[in-house]
């Protein structure tokens, strides 16, 4: 909710996220302990291990006794799932709402992205004038 | 960056041994300044004896009179032994009543080095006089000792004096730590007066009312262990200062 | 010599503190009043406070440094004044550094470990390269950031399990606050202990926290977890009323006003459905730092 700069242990949980989404992290892979975790980032264990056991609540990695963290069998589709499904909710509508306060006919956004001019690049600038 | 490797050969002593720790740390830590100390007693004392041979045949011994140096320098010391040790050894984790008991052993420890040590350069000065066929003769007329053959009142009048101006140099050093400088300074009679009792009144009252050596030494005595109590009771609930 | 074995008399590596009505007065000042406070073992806790809020009192009283006026102290169960058992393992280390100073610091790690029972020399002589350190060198020929380091050599590799650290890397220049840091975490991972970090200086250190204990004028104004406390300001931006109709209950801890957009900071938990409310009408959330957060939370005035 709180965009920016969320808690770290949601940073960090979306972190192990994107790895696994992206293949960073592979399926039944061992994930870096707290305490890697801890040093590496400089933050407290504490604070590693409460986005671990968010994720572990998820279902998206599992506790082995005496080994550590494992990415779960299945974590990256239904990573793949989740985002997908909060993607319009998240990117898309975004977007929308932008060219609405723009004014920016929602036909332009489509035709831009259903174009092919190569990602990056200036847009076409629309012949017609003020949308007002 | 080199390494610097820290050796530490010492092994640990268990928790119940804290007052011997900082009174170790004491004596030890004292020991190059006391060294120092000897060397510049040395080479004055020997000054003394060329100077005085100057004059003529030397009748009475230079070492004598540096009965004082045995009563400032470890008063000094005593002094500086609150402010350097007692955070320290507070902050290491130990008691109060741990340092009360280290610094007084370490007190004890040097008051008899310095006993000893002095009374080591009277024996050595008179060897030197005997040899050079001079008198070795004691013309202050407050020592317990009148030669330096009688060893044990030599070793006993150097223990009184620098006991008891070691356990004054603890106070003083107390009472500036615990109350600042202005009523450690007011204070100073409290604290140092009992030191020039010894010095000074106690002598007088002795030859007064002829005093043995041994009553002589259990007033002392009363006065170092009063001395002592009271710095204890300050110690007790002292507290180690914020200021930095 | 490595670590010590076998110290007898120590049960736990980590020590909590529990403090019930404490009270602490110097003449007619009251450094602390009536002080509730429960620092739970095995954590690292951020005492934050003002320059004399009560947080040197507050250490210097669990470390047997001094004395309290009234109400009592806890560490490990037990009142530490002259507790040697519980002060053995409690180790309070000041900016100043209470250190021998005209002695080498090889000399005073020597000291230190007599004293230590789990104290280990070689994590002291691994921070002491690690802070450019020469055992050889006498504590009074450092400057400021020197000595502070060195506490930090005294203090970690003492391994005790009450470890108070008294705004000690404020002398430090960043890479030696960094080099701080990252053994600090280093050594608590490797050796749990309790933690105490006292500092006015948030940003740095509050990632290394797990516990936030905000001291102003000798009270504990509040004990958090640290994550929960970064959740807890929000930030509103928007319209004038809508932002007063948002932040109507809540604790209002700054307002600006720029045209007829207001931004106002609050303090305290906005339910989900309440913050998605007013997203949809328009307004803006936004998190606190936690150094804003602490800011206004000990700004003078009325609260």
């Amino acid at each position: 909710m709180f965009d920016g700069r969320a808690p770290i242990y949601l940073q960090i949980a979306d972190r192990i996220r994107t790895e696994i989404l992206d293949g960073t992290l592979q399926e039944g892979e061992q994930v870096m302990s707290t305490t890697q975790y801890a040093t590496t980032y400089r933050i407290n264990p504490a604070t590693a291990a409460k986005a671990f056991a968010q994720l572990v609540d998820e279902g998206v990695l599992h506790k082995r006794r005496g080994l550590g963290m494992f990415v779960s069998p299945g974590a990256h589709d239904q990573l793949l799932e989740d985002r997908r499904s909060r993607f319009f909710a998240e990117v898309v509508d975004p977007v929308v709402e932008q060219a609405r306060v723009l004014g920016i006919p929602i036909q332009d956004v489509v035709t831009r992205l259903t174009s092919d001019v190569p990602l990056g690049a200036t847009p076409p600038r629309p012949e017609e004038e003020g949308t007002s | 960056m080199s390494t610097h490797p820290v050796t530490l050969d010492r092994p640990t002593p268990r928790p119940r041994a804290a007052h011997l720790h900082t009174a170790r740390h004491m004596v030890r830590g004292h020991l190059r300044l006391i060294g120092w100390f000897a060397v510049i007693a040395l080479v004055v004392i020997t000054v003394a004896i060329l100077t005085r041979f100057a004059f003529g045949q030397p009748q009475e011994s230079m070492a004598q009179f540096g009965r004082q140096a045995l009563v400032w320098f470890p008063f000094s010391i005593a002094i500086g032994a609150v402010s350097s040790y007692l955070p320290v050894h507070v902050a290491s984790g130990m008691t109060r009543r741990s340092y009360t008991a280290g610094v007084l052993l370490g007190t004890a420890v040097l008051t008899a080095g310095f006993a000893a040590g002095a009374a080591v350069v009277l024996l050595l000065e008179r060897g030197v006089y005997q040899v050079a066929g001079w008198s070795h003769g004691i013309s202050e007329w407050d020592p317990l000792y009148r030669s330096v053959t009688q060893v044990h009142l030599v070793l006993a009048d150097h223990v009184a004096l620098t006991g008891t101006a070691m356990v004054a140099g603890l106070l003083v050093g107390t009472t500036y730590y615990r109350y600042g400088p202005w009523v450690g300074t007011l204070s100073l009679p409290l604290t140092v007066g009992p030191l020039v009792v010894v010095l000074w009144v106690l002598p007088y009252l002795g030859a007064e009312h002829g005093w043995t050596v041994t009553q002589h030494l259990l007033a002392t005595a009363a006065i170092i262990a009063a001395l002592a109590g009271v710095f204890a009771v300050l110690i007790r609930d002292i507290t180690v200062s914020t200021r930095s | 010599m490595s670590t010590t074995t076998g110290s007898t008399t120590t049960g736990s590596t980590s020590m909590g503190v529990e403090l019930r009505g404490l009270t602490v007065r110097f003449g007619s000042t009251t450094a602390l009043d009536a002080v509730d406070l429960t620092i739970p073992a095995g954590t690292v806790c951020g005492l934050l406070g003002r320059n004399g809020s009560g947080k040197t009192t507050m250490l210097s009283v669990l470390a047997a440094f001094r004395r309290p006026t009234a109400g009592a102290v806890l560490v490990d169960g037990e009142d530490p004044w002259e507790n040697p058992r519980v002060l053995q393992d409690v180790c309070l280390v000041r900016e100043s550094g209470d250190v021998l100073a005209d002695l080498p610091m090889r000399e005073n790690l020597a000291y230190v470990a007599g004293a230590r029972p789990r104290f280990d020399a070689d994590v002291a002589g691994a921070l002491m390269d690690r802070f450019e350190l020469d055992p050889a060198k006498r504590p009074d020929r450092l400057s400021r950031g020197q000595r502070s380091a060195f506490g930090v050599v005294v203090g970690l590799a003492s391994r005790t399990a009450l470890t108070l650290l008294d705004e000690v890397h404020l002398g430090m220049d960043a890479p030696s606050r960094y080099a701080f840091y990252d053994a600090l975490l280093e050594e608590y991972v490797a050796h749990p202990r309790t933690i105490v970090l006292s500092s006015h200086l948030i940003d740095e250190v509050q990632r290394l926290l797990e516990t936030v204990v905000i001291l102003h004028r000798g009270g504990v104004l509040l004990t958090e977890d640290a994550e929960t406390l970064r959740g807890r300001g929000v930030s509103v931006t928007g319209p004038a009323e809508a932002v007063e109709e948002f932040t109507a209950g809540h604790q209002v801890l700054s307002r600006q006003q720029l045209g007829r957009t207001v931004q106002a900071m609050i303090h305290g938990e906005v339910p989900p459905e309440a913050a998605a409310r007013a997203v949809a009408s328009g307004l803006e959330l936004g998190p606190v730092d936690l150094q804003d957060l602490f800011v206004h939370l000990t700004a003078e005035g009325p609260r």
